[in-house]
């Protein structure tokens, strides 16, 4: 009984949601869709001409996003690692209360956090910059990669970072040649998250990035208020292919070095 | 070559106190003592991985404090083979090789060296988690060796195995040893093991070292009942010690020859029993009871209630075929007794 429930909950999700893909092209390629047609009555190729071949913005948008995403994923490895496995294996006071305000801006409403921020960034003149923006994106995108990287060092073996010093490897060499390989499949998990988080961030690289800034979702938004939204449905496609290529590059990437 | 001097170092839930060793070049060294005696601890100080101690710790006369951690030499195997699991066996046993910057040809080659000598030729093309138990755990023997390491400290490297196969790597050590007469502290809990392998044994009870010598004369003169318990003596016997030297406990007396008194401990080993056929009124003869017997590693058993007191007796040989409650005489050597303080 069990067993059938679950299958028709995991059949309800898959079917919504190729349901809603085979919608969006549909609609990506109809020059008209008006209710109650079940289908487009005429067809034409305009929102995707526009979208790759008339506005020169969409290419921005993708580079910018892809830009902030991965350098937003480097600065959380390198902030992540050690964090969270201070985190994990330090004897830590208050550890709960560190994780609270780490997690802090997951937990409360976006809108809330990003007031703050934006607060802050003006003051310290961060605002329409690339690196205010990628100094943006860390905010809500930490916390996951910390999440991620705490549970998969909280099962490390200490002795293997042990074993490796006896063997001659400096602090670097140790986190290079044993740390990092070993924690792969947690980096690579946190650095999924972290490309999905940041790339769906609209109102924080709006604010932040006072317009200057580029990114997809900004590109998009337009098209899917007010505007034509056979174009917001190329857009939204586009938009989930590189997400998910971004996401699976990073993976590859990542799994090549562990390899060689 | 290893000199350990008044180590001291306060530990989650015990203390390691006062400890002073000293190492040998070329001596195999074992630490023997319960979980939890502060022994791998010990072994971690003396790997340098623990630094925060009080005392000094000598490798050459030179304060292991003050040589870099490349120049120590000094190779450790834990309990777990801890085997890198993204790097094949070859890679695992360069892995230190690669860290000095030994090209790649050179480094591979004495891997495959290192691993024929741990009787495990071709197989560093493999994946880690292909390897059994025994397996790993050469390969990060071999992992320690192909440093050439003056030091070598063993971390119960045997204990998650089975009885066959440790045995078996027992021997591997044991040749190693002779061979390449390296520098080894082994830490076990494991007295046949340290009495196979070890030149000298220490023995650790709650962070002190108990006693340090060679089996043999631990053997012939343990300094506690902890000790001797823990070398394996069974007829270790509390009570007091009065003038004149008997000795008594509950029902049960003995006359030694003794001149301490007060409390302690008499240990009786298996040369001073002897037990015959029940006979009547022999002098300075005790009547035992047989309460259990049974064969263990080969040898002849019997548990016998002497005074109130249990006493284990083997031999090599079936003296009588005595059933459970059957009496029996037993003789007691006042010569051969020995008397414990602690």
């Amino acid at each position: 009984m069990k067993k059938i429930l679950v299958s028709i909950f995991i059949g309800l999700i898959i079917g919504v949601s190729l349901l809603t893909m085979v919608l969006l092209v549909l609609k990506s390629m109809s020059l008209q869709w008006n209710w109650p047609q079940l289908l487009p009555r005429q067809f034409s190729g305009r929102a995707w001409q526009y979208v790759f071949l008339e506005e020169p913005k969409t290419l921005t948008a993708i580079v910018n996003s892809l830009f902030i995403a991965l350098m937003a994923v480097i600065i959380n490895l390198m902030v992540g690692i050690p964090a969270a496995r201070y985190l994990a294996k330090a004897k830590v006071k208050y550890r709960f209360l560190m994780e609270l305000i780490i997690f802090a801006p997951v937990i409360v409403p976006p809108f809330i956090f990003i007031m703050g921020i934006y607060y802050f960034f003006i003051k310290f003149g961060l605002t329409e910059s690339y690196w205010g923006v990628i100094l943006a994106h860390l905010v809500p995108t930490l916390p996951y990669m910390i999440r991620v990287l705490m549970v998969s060092f909280a099962t490390l073996n200490d002795d293997y970072l042990n074993v490796a010093k006896l063997l001659g490897a400096s602090r670097l060499q140790r986190y290079w040649f044993v740390l990092i390989p070993r924690m792969l499949p947690a980096i690579i998990g946190g650095s999924a998250l972290t490309i999905l988080v940041s790339f769906s961030q609209y109102l924080l690289t709006l604010l932040v990035g006072g317009g200057e800034i580029l990114t997809l979702p900004l590109q998009i938004y337009p098209f899917l208020v007010e505007g034509d939204n056979f174009v917001g449905a190329v857009y939204v496609l586009l938009f989930m292919v590189i997400n998910l290529g971004a996401i699976l590059v990073v993976e590859k990437v990542l799994k090549v070095y562990a390899n060689k | 070559m290893l000199e350990l001097q008044n180590i001291s170092k306060k530990y989650e839930g015990f203390l390691l106190e006062g400890i002073n060793l000293q190492v040998a070049t070329g001596e195999f060294l074992a630490l023997l003592g319960p979980s939890g005696c502060g022994k791998s601890t010990l072994l971690k100080i003396m790997a340098g991985l623990i630094t925060d101690f009080q005392g000094e710790l000598l490798i050459k006369k030179r304060k292991l404090r003050e040589i870099p951690v490349k120049e120590r030499r000094i190779s450790m195997v834990f309990q777990e083979a801890l085997l890198f699991p993204h790097l094949n066996v070859a890679e695992n046993v360069a892995f230190g090789l690669k860290m000095q910057g030994v090209a790649k040809k050179l480094r591979m080659q004495k891997a495959a060296d290192y691993l024929e000598l741990l009787e495990l030729p071709g197989y560093g093309a493999r994946a880690v988690d292909t390897l059994s138990g025994g397996q790993k755990q050469r390969v990060a023997l071999a992992r320690a060796l192909v440093m050439e390491p003056e030091i070598l400290l063993l971390d119960e490297p045997l204990s998650a195995l089975d009885f066959n196969l440790r045995q078996n790597l027992q021997g591997v050590l044991k040749k190693l040893h002779r061979q390449k007469k390296l520098t080894t502290i082994f830490v076990t809990h494991d007295r046949e093991e340290a009495f196979y392998l070890a030149d000298r044994i220490g023995i650790l009870e709650a962070g002190r070292l108990k006693q340090l010598g060679t089996a043999a004369a631990m053997l012939a003169q343990p300094q506690s009942a902890f000790v001797a318990s823990f070398l394996g003596e069974r007829n270790i016997l509390a009570g007091d010690f009065l003038a004149g030297g008997l000795f008594r406990s509950r029902e049960f007396s003995l006359p030694t020859s003794f001149t301490k008194t007060g409390a302690g401990y008499l240990l009786i080993p298996n040369q001073a029993i002897s037990i015959t056929q029940k006979a009547k009124n022999s002098a300075g003869e005790k009547t035992g009871e047989i309460v259990d017997h049974y064969i263990r590693n080969g040898l002849y058993h019997w548990e016998l209630l002497v005074e109130g007191e249990r006493l284990t007796y083997r031999n090599s040989q079936l003296l009588g075929d005595w059933g459970l409650g059957e009496q029996v005489g037993v003789q007691l050597d006042p010569h051969q007794v020995l008397y414990l303080a602690e």
